[in-house]
């Protein structure tokens, strides 16, 4: 009843204001009658009536409150007044805008990739119910493991296996590579999703014998199939597999992940073991806790069960070291409402560390805009010394230059959240090397959007609150400026405002100059052999269904099909990755086992050395005839030969890895000089490498070609390429690269931070620097008066000159000591990235340091020259 | 209500009090007020104003233009079925407390 009163007298509040005047003016008349009826004169009668009345445009005033809505108009009346004064300063409103603008949006983007990889939920039906099943200390699940699980558990409504890789595809006679997940049966029915059209995996395609099928993900479909739905049914060649697909995923659709690419073809569990790599035999475990199940009883049924399975397991393990390995093993149940999260701790690091510095350079800016509105604030303060004196109360006023501050916030806002698409395309390049940042997932929604609204306001208050108090405030504000103050209260809480500006800053400089230095010492890193000429790419021959001797016949035609190319010095290849980071232990020699002996092994075909330039130092390199059925032989680093033959020759003696290939003798042929398998390693490592014929079998299936050019390797890539598609013909088109690519790569995430932090370092420093700069002119300007007296009493402009940079510099010293020490804590974060460098480099700080005082003491001396043109006579005749 | 001789959120009452008679233009109110208090409530005449708007939001009285005995045009104020049930709740309400408060005064 009473809304609708409201709204009726606010529709007709012109003609309600008429009838209320209308009223009041009989009121007035009326009264006036009766004073003159006592005998008073008309003016008199007026008068006294005016004072029986009261205060009539006080009246009216609480009247109007009845109709309508009071508060909405007065933010109404606030915003109106608001962009009246935006309209008058259009430079200033643009300013702070567009500074909004871009601190708002690259929070918004870096905010939206942390929530894309870190707080998302999987799109599952109640996600919270997901659990991950791993294993502690160490150790992951092999499928026989997952089976038995599976068909022991008590406490989980469903258990999924899930392993992801590569597979080699020939669709319509094309073969290539793509990304695949392989998934148990039950996952589509237990997470609760559907395919977007055909239909989804049962756990009836997962039991031996059944037919194989294959869902493809919908952005596949789209790029190579233009989303033609006669691709359900459609054949799929999978090595020796003949696979139909069944379904396609909704878009957006990751299984398991949040973020990242979504495998482009999924397959059930049942075809890993025949379809990955023989070195990959394990799955990561999920499930969902069946109702009324706590994590706990899972984390105790599944231990239970796991150790039933292992107790068998552990009597095969013949290495005392691993079977105790096995046996420490416990089952661990943890929560997976955001799927599998299977990137590493870097990766959180850097993702949180670069948000931290994206959200200083916010509040740096922040802070520069409070200074700025400080500085303001006293040019408006007669306006608002008017408006308190005419009794406006001192809430109002403040909500008054809130209102102001939080339109110009949401405008900055709003611009940034456009900006945030470009920079979160930035983002997903530089920290997922991927600049479609939506194929992975990156995107706005409704979380985002939240994010942004709350970080406007909360920046609107930042910058607003402290000037609009302090401008307001009847003790500070004086009545009547124009006239200029003195250094007070009012110019050290703007000064002060400099320290942290140039703490933040400073700290983060020093940050991203420890890194920058640690990337320069990893690029200097001498690995012992030539990487200059070094192309590199990789053959997998088994996903295409090349076994055994077809295998290796392969690698002889390719290799024999490169070394033609006309520019190329030498090629060979090894089995491993040449960079690999693995550490094996237990060494017999001579039959004595050293089980503790770390070493480093790889396969090598005849002319690896060579072509890597490293110098065969004793003995022979391996030949075509170390075959399969020839004799065992090794070639072992000049540091290993050293350790364990000290001065005696090695050639002839036995070598055996107990762990890789238990109950195997190798002779030793050769020794060749060392080489660093990782630009991170200490020292070299002790290394054992076999021909390529007689790898293990873990080793099978997979080859790393390294071809050495006596030209510019980049210019061979197509020549080579060519090469071995004419003799690979079903083998999908090989990447080749560089080694110095590759050296890149494996210091990308170094990199990344790096270029990250540079970046915004960057800008943090120089809003820093803007920030000191606009301190130092406002004081100056501020302070005409007392400058003009000091020059009048004698002082010269050197005395003022150093005067005011001396003041500011204290400000500046502090906030570097600040960053210092900030910085000192700061680095323990970004540990894990550095190489070579510690903590707090003396050289990065003081480049760092050195970088600051200067810049900052150009900042503060530039705008104190003006207090040198001070004509002390002139200012002072003018007050 | 800047009115000091009046007890707080008494001015509801008077009004609806004063309109339960006949119908009355605000001028009258507040003759009529200050004729039955004996000049003892010295309110600013102003303030009726915004407390009528309020009844009026309220709904307690109706306002109705109409001619005054010397043809001025003015706004009649009268009380509505709600306005009568509000004034016998507080003036229940309003006796409730003044017993207490004289209970009290007399001990």
């Amino acid at each position: 009843m009473e809304f609708v009163h409201r709204l009726w007298s606010w529709l007709r509040r012109e003609a309600r204001s008429r009838d209320l005047q209308e009223e009041m003016q009989l009121h007035l008349e009326l009264k006036a009658q009766e004073h003159i009826a006592r005998g008073a004169s008309p003016e008199d009668a007026r008068r006294q009536a005016q004072l029986d009345f009261g205060n009539a445009s006080l009246v009216a005033e609480r009247s109007r409150e009845r109709w309508g809505f009071v508060q909405l108009e007065d933010i109404r009346r606030d915003v109106a007044y608001g962009v009246r004064q935006f309209v008058r300063n259009p430079a200033f409103s643009a300013i702070v805008v567009l500074t909004l603008a871009l601190g708002i949006g690259a929070n918004s983007a870096i905010f939206s990739v942390v929530n894309t990889f870190l707080l998302k939920s999987l799109s599952a039906s109640h996600p919270e119910e997901l659990v991950k099943i791993g294993i502690q200390p160490s150790g992951e699940l092999e499928q026989n493991a997952f089976e038995y699980l599976r068909d022991h558990q008590k406490t989980l409504a469903g258990l999924i296996a899930w392993d992801d890789g590569n597979i080699a595809a020939v669709i319509d006679g094309k073969p290539d590579i793509i990304t695949v997940d392989y998934l148990s049966g039950n996952f589509y029915s237990l997470l609760g999703v559907d395919p977007l059209a055909g239909r989804a995996f049962t756990p009836a395609d997962d039991v031996p014998g059944a037919p194989a099928v294959a869902i493809i993900s919908y952005e596949y479909w789209r790029e190579r199939f233009g989303l033609d739905p006669s691709v359900l049914g459609k054949r799929v060649q999978l090595k020796d597999v003949a696979c139909t697909i069944i379904g396609i995923a909704r878009p957006g659709f990751r299984g398991l992940r949040t973020g990242g690419t979504a495998a482009k073809i999924t397959i059930t569990a049942q075809w890993h073991a025949q379809l990955t790599l023989k070195d990959n035999t394990t799955f990561s475990l999920f499930g969902r806790l069946a109702k009324g199940v706590s994590r706990k009883q899972a984390e105790a049924d599944l231990g239970l069960a796991y150790r039933q399975w292992l107790l068998p397991e552990t009597k095969k393990v013949s290495d005392p070291r691993e079977r105790q390995a096995l046996l420490q093993q416990t089952i661990v149940v943890s929560p997976a409402r955001q799927g599998s999260l299977e990137f590493d701790r870097r990766f959180v690091v850097q993702l949180r560390l670069v948000e931290a510095v994206v959200a200083l350079v916010l509040l740096i800016a922040c802070v520069n805009l409070a200074n700025l509105f400080l500085a303001r604030g006293t040019s408006r303060s007669r306006e608002i010394a008017v408006r308190l004196a005419l009794g406006a109360k001192r809430g109002r006023i403040i909500r008054q230059l809130l209102t102001e501050n939080l339109m110009l916030a949401s405008c900055g806002g709003a611009l940034g959240l456009m900006l945030s698409v470009p920079f979160m395309r930035l983002f997903a390049l530089i920290l997922c090397g991927n600049a479609n940042a939506e194929a992975l997932g990156i995107q706005m929604d409704g979380t985002v959007l939240a994010f942004t609204a709350v970080l406007s306001v909360a920046c609107g208050i930042l910058f607003g609150l402290v000037p609009a108090l302090r401008s307001t405030d009847k003790r500070i504000s004086p009545s009547f400026p124009g006239q200029s103050t003195t250094s007070g209260t009012r110019l050290r809480s703007h000064r002060i405002l400099i320290v942290p500006q140039v703490a933040l800053s400073l700290g983060v400089l020093i940050l991203a100059g420890l890194l920058l230095r640690s990337l320069q010492r990893l690029q200097q890193v001498n690995l012992g052999f030539d990487r200059q000429h070094l192309l590199c790419f990789w053959l997998y021959p088994t996903l295409s269904g090349y076994e055994g001797q077809r295998e290796l016949d392969l690698y002889d035609r390719v290799l024999d099909a490169v070394r033609r190319v006309p520019g190329v010095r030498a090629a060979s290849l090894s089995r491993l990755t040449l960079r690999h980071r693995g550490r094996r232990h237990g060494l017999a020699i001579d039959g004595a086992v050293n089980a503790d002996a770390p070493f480093v092994f790889n396969t090598a075909a005849p002319g690896l050395f060579d072509a890597l330039r490293l110098p065969l130092l004793m003995g022979r390199d391996f030949a075509p005839q170390d075959g399969l059925l020839a004799q065992s032989v090794a070639i072992v680093s000049q540091s290993l030969a050293h350790k364990y033959f000290a001065g005696r020759n090695p050639l002839g003696r036995r070598i055996g890895m107990v762990n890789v290939e238990p109950g195997v003798s190798r002779t030793i042929v050769g020794v060749v000089s060392d080489m660093k398998f990782s630009s991170r390693d200490e020292a070299p490592a002790a290394a054992v490498y076999l021909p390529y014929a007689q790898a293990p079998q873990t080793l099978r299936g997979q080859a790393e070609i390294k071809v050495n050019t006596l030209v510019d390797p980049a210019v061979m890539i197509p020549a080579i390429r060519n090469q071995v598609q004419a003799v690979a013909v079903d083998m999908p088109p090989v990447k080749i690269l560089p080694d110095q690519e590759l050296q890149d790569f494996e210091s990308r995430e170094e990199r990344s931070l790096a270029s990250l932090l540079a970046g915004f370092g960057a800008l943090a420093f120089g809003l820093a620097i803007l920030g000191l700069y606009g301190t130092v002119t406002y004081s100056v300007s501020q302070r005409t008066r007392e400058l003009a007296i000091r020059f009048a009493l004698g002082a010269t402009r050197r005395d003022v000159l150093w005067l005011i940079v001396s003041e500011s510099m204290r400000y500046v010293i502090s906030g570097i000591l600040l960053g210092w020490s900030l910085a000192g804590g700061a680095s323990h974060a970004i540990e894990s990235f550095l190489f070579e460098v510690r903590g707090l480099d003396p050289v990065t700080c003081a480049w760092s340091i050195g970088l600051m005082t200067i810049t900052a003491l150009v900042a503060a001396y530039v705008p104190a020259r003006r207090a040198r043109r001070i004509e002390p006579m002139a200012v002072l005749r003018s007050e | 209500m800047e009115s000091k001789s009046l007890l707080p959120g008494t001015l509801d009452l008077l009004l609806l009090k004063a309109l339960l008679l006949e119908p009355m233009h605000g001028y009258g109110i507040a003759q009529r007020l200050r004729q039955i208090s004996g000049d003892v409530f010295q309110v600013e005449e102003g303030t009726l104003y915004p407390a009528l708007q309020k009844l009026l939001a309220k709904g307690w009285v109706a306002g109705e233009w109409k001619q005054t005995e010397n043809n001025r045009r003015a706004r009649y104020y009268k009380l509505t079925a709600a306005g009568r049930k509000q004034l016998q709740t507080q003036r229940a309400e309003f006796e409730k407390v003044l017993g207490a408060i004289v209970r009290v005064m007399e001990a």
